[in-house]
């Protein structure tokens, strides 16, 4: 009893031979020893029913004879190294089949019984098998979503990104990680964000709704992305409970010449095995045997379980199942019952174990019910993993905004999703059918294009293009891959359709526009260049050219730095002003440059920063105008202003000079030329005095009309120096009561003339800007005149009132009904000391209508009459 | 009515026609005192100041009344004005302007610079001689003159 993997068995086993003959004989795993040779040595029962061959046909052979080519390496290697553990390999059935086998080695060459190496085996084909196909379905699904151009994210209820494809790095720069540390609204520009906040409550609100968006993502280099976004919240999927978000970019269309990405191992995690468990109960299910590896698998030593009531721990839900293969195995002593169950370990987890249940009760040497278990929790967990994201993928498959369609390399489809029918219908208006030639499904003129293409994806290459429909003239962007299987082999075509006719037609009007705009600069009259920070010439136009050769005696060179292109010794001051610029100042100025010919060019420059949307500043706009004729122009009118200023001041100064002179002029009339009319009216009066005794009647009538000359003459330059005064006098415009005015002259000429039979109306109100001064004389005049010349009416009769004319102006008028005039000597009315009518009967100088007209021209206004003889007289005035 | 004879008058007139029928209308307004005539600015200023060739004059025999023309030789009258008002001697002399001019601006400046009244001579002798009347019996009669100093 010294092997140390023998522990202190129950009283009632008492040979151990026997109980391990009886173990090993019947156990449902096949057991081998092999020699140091690799040589089987022993073949235990269950080998037979496991490979088809008896043990002599087996014992003596080297084992590697029955394994598959591909697992003989690896087997030789773990032979060599003698490695105890579990192994998968496949081995060959006497049918020609290679079976899938889990086997445990355990070197035993020291042991004095063994001497070699203990092989347990069991058939795992069918979980190979189940593996295999899941993780073909996998691969397809994630080849086909992992190629998208499409980023497809998986977010919780909080918004937390679950998972997010790898093509986030392609398309935003970040890695999975990177981007999954944050809240994904994060990457989004400010606006965006709350906006994208409001779309994934409005998710959250509507289960299974899709919710389209647009918004602009930050790459990791800091330029924005257009991204539309397609949530769809799948939280009350099972399998996939959260919220799917299927994000393209449209930014612009992407070359589609990109390679598939390199398959991740997203599976790498297979299931593991550990040793296994070996329980022996009675029939009233006390334990009489645990294995070793009770350690590793349940964490208790063995002399721990042995005071444990075996299975005692089994999860509460598969107590049923565990009942229920109790009872099967009951039933059929010798069969080994299949058994799934978890069963609590030291620690307190659930371990999930995998095995038979065997009722070994009547098999004398054993007397017992096996247990047969190994711990599967790592496979059971990556398998619920894998069904877990096969649901989910699938479900990403079937709702995406991209075509898939998968053909075998007979060119039958195989699967596809809504958009590859959708898309296949906008030109053969018909549904793709499962297992029909696609070549047939694609419109005739391209069949021999597609048959061509697919001959070259099963040879292992890939395709990118873009394509357009000949009959609904969409665009499609069309990624062709080969479908390989784990060994690389390549089954079939993968083909992802997505539809660009928007971006197409958007980079069509945008290059469409962009020529528009370089026409229109190139055609400008100012010259544009664009600059990057470091002042490296990122643009230019036609005129900028133009300009540079004509300064700098060179072209303008993309790439170039333009700081170095100027002249020499301007380049410290643009640097400067640059800088300046870059900072925020802003540079306007204007520059000349002397031509060859003598000429001189002006021109206006300006610098701009120019930023991105972000207001990031990225670079330097120059703009120059050639502003020669504007500055000539200029130079012109200052020439002519001065000119102009010369001119009045010599202008002002002369008329100030006349109008000294005229000053002079009346002041010297006014003193002068009365003084000889004094002394002519005073001799005669002296004469008259003195002599009048002495001389006839004749010679004192002649005296008389001397001083009565004498006092006309007087009044004519009282006369003409007011005329001459209304002119020269300052005019100052106020509010002026007509009305008012005319009856305080009327009330002043009453003192000169005879009123009492004369009926004189005024309207009241008549109210307007005008002199003051001035326009009491013009009134004066006019009233004057009107009962002057209607002195001899029968009845007089004065109006001075006022109308509004068709022109919407107001006019005055003042009439009489007196001698009025004959209006064909209408023209000389308003002349000085013209007169019409006979000064002894109507005295006056014949100046008062020309006062009259200058005062009213004086204000803006027109003066005009009407009359006929003995029919009075109608003067009428504006203002 | 009874008029103090002693009492001078200063006629400042170049015009010998108007300074002869001033003459005879104040004869004709039965006006007898003395009249004194400077023919020019400077000459009455003499007069009034004792230089010139009244220098020695007792100058504190002052006229009760200056009539002053405004457009004369050599110093024009509203100068002579100035400075009748700006010599203690003579500033509180009344001077009336007896002119030919209404213009406006002489009017002004002369009562700006003291005038005591302002006479526009008629053309019409008998107008004339009506307002020398007026004007003796105002300034020679009724008028107290200022106290001598």
């Amino acid at each position: 009893m010294d092997n140390p993997n023998k522990f202190l068995l129950p009283e009632q086993i008492t040979n151990d031979e026997q109980f391990f003959r009886a173990l090993v004989m019947h156990s449902s795993d096949g057991v081998h020893v092999l020699n140091e040779e690799g040589l089987i040595t022993f073949v235990s029962p269950a080998c037979e029913k496991l490979l088809g061959y008896t043990p002599e046909e087996m014992s003596g052979r080297p084992a590697t004879e029955f394994l598959h080519p591909n697992d003989v390496a690896s087997t030789l290697d773990i032979l060599k190294q003698r490695t105890n553990g579990t192994f998968e390999i496949r081995v060959r059935h006497k049918n020609g089949n290679y079976v899938w086998m889990e086997v445990v080695r355990n070197f035993n060459f020291n042991h004095p019984l063994i001497q070699g190496a203990v092989v347990n085996y069991r058939d795992i084909s069918e979980r190979k098998l189940a593996e295999e196909n899941l993780r073909k379905n996998e691969a397809l699904f994630r080849s086909m979503i992992e190629n998208s151009n499409d980023i497809i994210m998986r977010q919780d209820r909080q918004g937390n990104v679950k998972y997010i494809t790898p093509s986030i790095t392609k398309i935003a720069g970040y890695t999975q990680e990177e981007f999954s540390t944050q809240l994904p609204i994060a990457f989004l520009t400010e606006e965006d964000a709350q906006k994208a906040n409001q779309d994934f409550k409005q998710a959250l609100k509507k289960p299974g709704e899709t919710i389209t968006s647009l918004y602009r993502l930050r790459h990791k280099n800091g330029s924005l992305l257009w991204m539309e976004s397609k949530a769809v919240n799948l939280l009350n999927v099972p399998g996939v409970e959260s919220v799917v978000v299927n994000i393209r970019d449209v930014t612009q269309t992407r070359d589609g010449d990109e390679k598939l990405r390199k398959q991740e191992d997203f599976y790498k995690a297979l299931i593991e095995h550990s040793e296994d468990l070996t329980i022996m109960t009675d029939a009233e299910n006390r334990l009489i045997y645990c294995s070793p590896s009770i350690l590793r698998t349940l964490g208790y030593t063995a002399t721990e379980y042995a005071g444990m009531h075996p299975l005692q721990d089994t999860h509460p839900d598969d107590m049923e199942i565990v009942q229920t293969a109790m009872q099967q195995a009951a039933k059929t002593p010798g069969v080994a019952v299949q058994l799934v169950l978890r069963q609590k370990n030291k620690d307190g987890h659930f371990l999930w174990m995998e095995g038979t249940v065997t009722n070994l009760l009547n098999t004398p040497a054993v007397a017992a019910i096996v247990y047969n278990l190994r711990d599967v929790t790592d496979r059971i967990a990556a398998e619920l993993k894998a069904r877990k994201s096969e649901t989910i993928l699938s479900s990403f498959f079937g709702s995406s905004t991209e075509a898939f369609l998968l053909v075998d390399r007979n060119y039958r489809i195989m699967t596809f999703n809504t958009k590859a029918n959708q898309y296949t219908l906008n030109s053969e208006n018909r549904s793709l059918v499962v297992g029909e030639n696609i070549l047939d499904a694609l419109p005739p003129s391209r069949k021999e294009d597609y048959a061509n293409l697919l001959a070259k994806v099963f040879n292992n290459e890939s395709f990118s293009f873009d394509s357009q429909a000949t009959d609904t003239g969409l665009w499609y962007h069309v990624v062709l891959n080969p479908v390989r299987t784990e060994m690389g082999t390549v089954i079939g075509a993968c083909f992802i359709i997505s539809d660009i006719t928007q971006q197409k037609l958007a980079q069509e009007a945008l290059s469409k526009s962009e020529a528009n705009l370089r026409t229109i600069l190139n055609n400008a009259d100012t010259a544009y260049v664009l600059l990057n920070n470091n002042f490296d010439i990122l643009s230019f136009n036609q005129l900028a050219n133009d300009y540079a050769l004509l300064d700098l005696g060179k072209s303008l060179v993309e790439g170039d730095n333009f700081i170095q292109t100027l002249w020499k010794k301007w380049q410290p001051t643009a640097f400067t002003n640059m800088n300046k610029v870059l900072e925020g100042d802003t540079a306007e100025y204007e520059s000349s440059y002397l031509q060859a010919n003598g000429e001189r060019l002006w021109f206006h420059v300006r610098i701009n920063r120019i930023m991105d949307e972000r207001e990031k500043v990225i670079g330097l706009c120059i703009s120059a105008s050639n502003i020669t004729e504007r500055k000539l122009a200029e130079n012109q009118i200052r020439e002519f202003s001065v000119q102009l200023e010369q001119k009045v001041k010599e202008r002002t100064y002369e008329l100030e000079v006349a109008n000294k002179e005229l000053e002079s002029f009346s002041y010297s009339v006014s003193h002068d030329l009365r003084a000889p009319l004094r002394s002519l009216n005073g001799y005669s009066q002296a004469l008259l005095e003195d002599y009048g005794s002495k001389l006839e009647e004749r010679a004192q009538h002649y005296l008389k009309r001397i001083q009565l000359n004498s006092e006309r003459m007087a009044n004519l330059i009282d006369d003409l120096l007011k005329l001459s005064r209304v002119t020269r006098q300052v005019l100052s415009k106020q509010e002026i009561n007509l009305s008012k005015v005319a009856r305080e002259v009327v009330k002043e000429l009453e003192e000169k003339y005879p009123l009492e039979y004369t009926n004189v109306h005024i309207d009241s109100g008549m109210i307007t800007q005008a002199d003051p001064h001035l326009i009491r004389i013009a009134l004066h005049n006019l009233l004057d005149n009107a009962i002057k010349f209607s002195a001899k009416a029968e009845q007089p009769e004065i109006i001075f009132s006022s109308f509004v004319d068709e022109n919407n102006r107001k006019v005055w008028f003042v009439t009489d009904n007196g001698v009025g005039f004959d209006m064909q000597y209408a023209g000389k009315l308003f002349g000085a000391f013209q007169r019409l009518h006979d000064k002894d009967d109507y005295p006056g100088t014949g100046i008062g209508l020309s006062i009259v007209q200058r005062v009213i021209n004086r204000h803006g206004g027109k003066i005009w009459a009407e009359a006929s003889v003995n029919g009075g007289a109608k003067f009428f005035f504006t203002l | 009515m009874e008029i103090a004879k002693d009492k001078i008058i200063l006629l400042v007139e170049d015009n010998s026609d108007d300074v002869a029928l001033t003459l005879r209308a104040f004869r004709k307004s039965n006006l007898k005192n003395e009249i004194v005539v400077a023919e020019d600015g400077a000459d009455a200023l003499d007069y009034l100041l004792g230089e010139g060739k009244y220098t020695g004059r007792d100058t504190s025999i002052a006229p009760t009344l200056i009539l002053l023309d405004l457009k004369l030789p050599k110093i024009p009258g509203l100068e002579v004005l100035r400075r009748i008002r700006a010599d203690e001697r003579t500033k509180l002399l009344p001077v009336v302007i007896l002119t030919s001019s209404v213009e406006e601006q002489d009017l002004i400046t002369s009562y700006k610079l003291g005038a005591n009244s302002y006479l526009r001579k008629p053309v019409d002798f008998n107008k004339f001689i009506e307002a020398v009347q007026q004007l003796g019996l105002y300034w020679l009669v009724l008028n107290e003159s200022p106290p001598r100093s």
